[in-house]
């Protein structure tokens, strides 16, 4: 297979992950379609290196880099929805809160919902 | 050397910071003291040395080399970082609300310093990096409150990080795959007009709009911005997303000159004026006090980026660079002004919904005065420092002969006026009530008189430009 195709694949895979993560609203789905999202750009990253004999090792250095990112970053994110999951009982973007706190004249009284810090 | 010792150090003193979990207060004091100094240095170095200045880690040669690029436009912005950075870390330690093993301390210093590390970056995936770790830090502040709302607007605020990292790392595969650098400055003189290109400014403008919640990928900020310790706000909206704009300017200004056409820089006319709407009216909506002055962020960032449409669009970039840069200063401080002013009376009123604060507005005329100071600036009145920098804004639209941009600022200043406004006249209104109500919580008249002093500094904006960009004269952005 050649470099070429394996770089299309990863657009595919770029793709899916975005769309995955920006459709789906549970939130363990879009940190995997984060990481599909990223798996695709080191795809993209490798299917360049291939294109020398040898392999590109600056492309190697900075995937390397990224994988590492990558990890850090889902670690957090998977911390943050076991704090949601504890505190909310389920795991998905509370978006009525943005609803909620946006349009609300101070003429009368507005529902203020949680107490904030 | 100095570069490398004012990069690493607060990164080191982080750790520091972190693992001596009793004394975090005094290593953030320490730490602050030590990079507020390393900075100054590193600035009076560059104005004593040639200027842009480059430096190659490690000493390779071209090509190889992660370069760190001095030139005046990063050298503002870390100048700006250091004086506002040290003037709220001296906040947060004389606010006896936070305790001494509170996660504030070590990830203030992470993202203090990946910030630096972002300003000084000449090299694609060096960007990268720091962008990563000022988007770990940013949300690990956000978070670190602890309520419902923290935790979910922060995750809200990883998610859309996350995307934009990848946006802007998927970018620079598709620069590196065409051009073989990562380097801006050989980048900038090699790119050339072709789909490539292009798609990678796309695909890294997207990412950089998202993470510095242009609209209409402003979204995630509000929330996020209102639910943390004031002083967090403060450095989320005065510094963090300024950093977003900073690098759209490096890439749009800089990098990709070359290959930009006047037709396209109208998308940041576009959506700085939709920010610039959209974010005062909801700013005039909002039910609670600190999300008046996050939508006041989202609709200042529109403004920054009617100067990069005015960057790109006038054929010498000089006018419309040094208003972005004052522009970019003076809000950063009146932010600053106005999230302390709004954090004190959320704790004198034990909340901040606009009925709950109504009452206790009054008892607090240092914040108030504040407060107005801050909209004074933020609107672009005499005598701040906004004032200069939109009268160099209108100068420049002016030049540019662009009637509606100069309609856009004008009107913005008036709906900065009207929600500034809207909050004084909240307390005005119910001065006879204010008087018989005590407040819930006594504020440290400390923490009133620090806003009210970073209010003078504002003041102060207003009549030092001149020596500034005596100083620091922006000709060009790369």
């Amino acid at each position: 297979m050649t470099a070429g195709l394996f770089f299309a694949l990863a657009v595919v895979l770029f793709l899916l992950g975005f769309f995955i993560q920006a459709l789906r609203p549970a939130l363990m789905l879009k940190v995997l379609g984060l990481n599909v999202m990223s798996v695709a750009v080191f795809m993209a990253f490798l299917a360049l290196a291939n294109r020398h004999t040898p392999a590109d090792p600056v492309v190697h250095a900075m995937v390397l880099t990224g994988i590492v990112v990558a990890i850090s970053a889902t670690a957090f994110a998977l911390a943050l929805i076991r704090a949601l999951q504890h505190r909310n009982g389920h795991t998905q973007l509370d978006l009525a809160q943005l609803d909620r706190e946006r349009v609300c004249s101070d003429a009368h009284d507005c529902h203020d919902a949680k107490e904030r810090h | 050397m100095l570069v490398a010792a004012f990069l690493s150090a607060p990164l080191l003193l982080a750790v520091a910071c972190l693992l001596d979990v009793t004394r975090r207060r005094l290593w953030m004091g320490i730490t602050a003291v030590i990079v507020f100094v390393l900075s100054w240095s590193v600035v009076l170095y560059w104005l004593d040395s040639a200027q842009p200045m480059q430096l190659a880690l490690g000493g390779f040669a071209e090509g190889l080399a992660i370069r760190l690029l001095l030139d005046t436009f990063s050298i503002g912005m870390i100048a700006l970082t250091a004086t506002l950075g040290a003037l709220l870390s001296l906040y947060a330690m004389l606010d006896s609300d936070l305790a001494e093993h509170d996660w504030l301390w070590p990830l203030w210093i992470l993202l203090w310093g990946s910030m630096n590390l972002l300003y000084l970056s000449g090299d694609l995936f060096n960007i990268y990096v720091a962008l990563e770790l000022l988007g770990l830090a940013a949300v690990g502040l956000v978070v670190r409150s602890n309520t419902p709302d923290a935790i979910s607007a922060g995750m809200r605020y990883l998610l859309v990080s996350l995307v934009g990292s990848l946006f802007y790392l998927m970018a620079v595969v598709l620069l590196y795959g065409q051009y073989g650098v990562l380097d801006v400055l050989l980048l900038a003189e090699q790119i050339q007009p072709e789909p490539a290109s292009w798609l990678a400014l796309a695909l890294l403008s997207a990412g950089l709009i998202a993470k510095t919640a242009l609209f209409p990928l402003h979204v995630w900020l509000p929330p996020a911005h209102s639910a943390v310790h004031p002083m967090v706000s403060a450095v989320l909206s005065g510094l963090v997303v300024k950093t977003g704009a900073y690098l759209l300017f490096v890439f749009w200004g800089g990098v990709f000159a070359g290959i930009i056409t006047p037709a396209s820089a109208t998308l940041f006319a576009w959506l700085g004026a939709g920010a610039v709407f959209w974010g005062s009216v909801q700013a005039l909506l909002a039910n609670r006090l600190k999300l008046v002055v996050a939508w006041s962020t989202v609709a200042q960032l529109g403004y920054v980026f009617l100067l990069l449409y005015l960057l790109l669009v006038l054929p010498d970039p000089a006018l419309a660079l040094m208003a972005a840069f004052y522009f970019i200063l003076s809000h950063a401080l009146a932010k600053s002004v106005m999230f302390i002013a709004a954090g004190n009376i959320k704790v004198a009123a034990g909340g901040d919904g606009m009925t709950q604060i109504a009452h206790t507005l009054a008892q607090h005329p240092k914040s108030m005065t504040s407060f107005a100071i801050a909209g004074i600036s933020l609107a672009g009145l005499p005598p701040t420092g906004g004032f200069i920098a939109k009268w160099m804004m209108l100068e420049g639209a002016l030049s540019a002969q662009s009637w509606w941009v100069l309609a856009v600022m004008l009107v913005g200043g008036l709906l900065t006026v009207a929600y500034t406004l809207r909050v004084l006249a909240l307390g005005m209104s119910n001065k006879a009530i204010a008087a018989t109500n005590p407040p819930v919580h006594t504020i440290a008249p400390r923490l009133e008189f620090f806003g009210l002093g970073l209010a003078i500094l504002v003041v102060v904006l207003g009549f030092s430009a001149g020596w500034m960009f005596a100083y620091l004269p922006m000709q060009k952005v790369l």
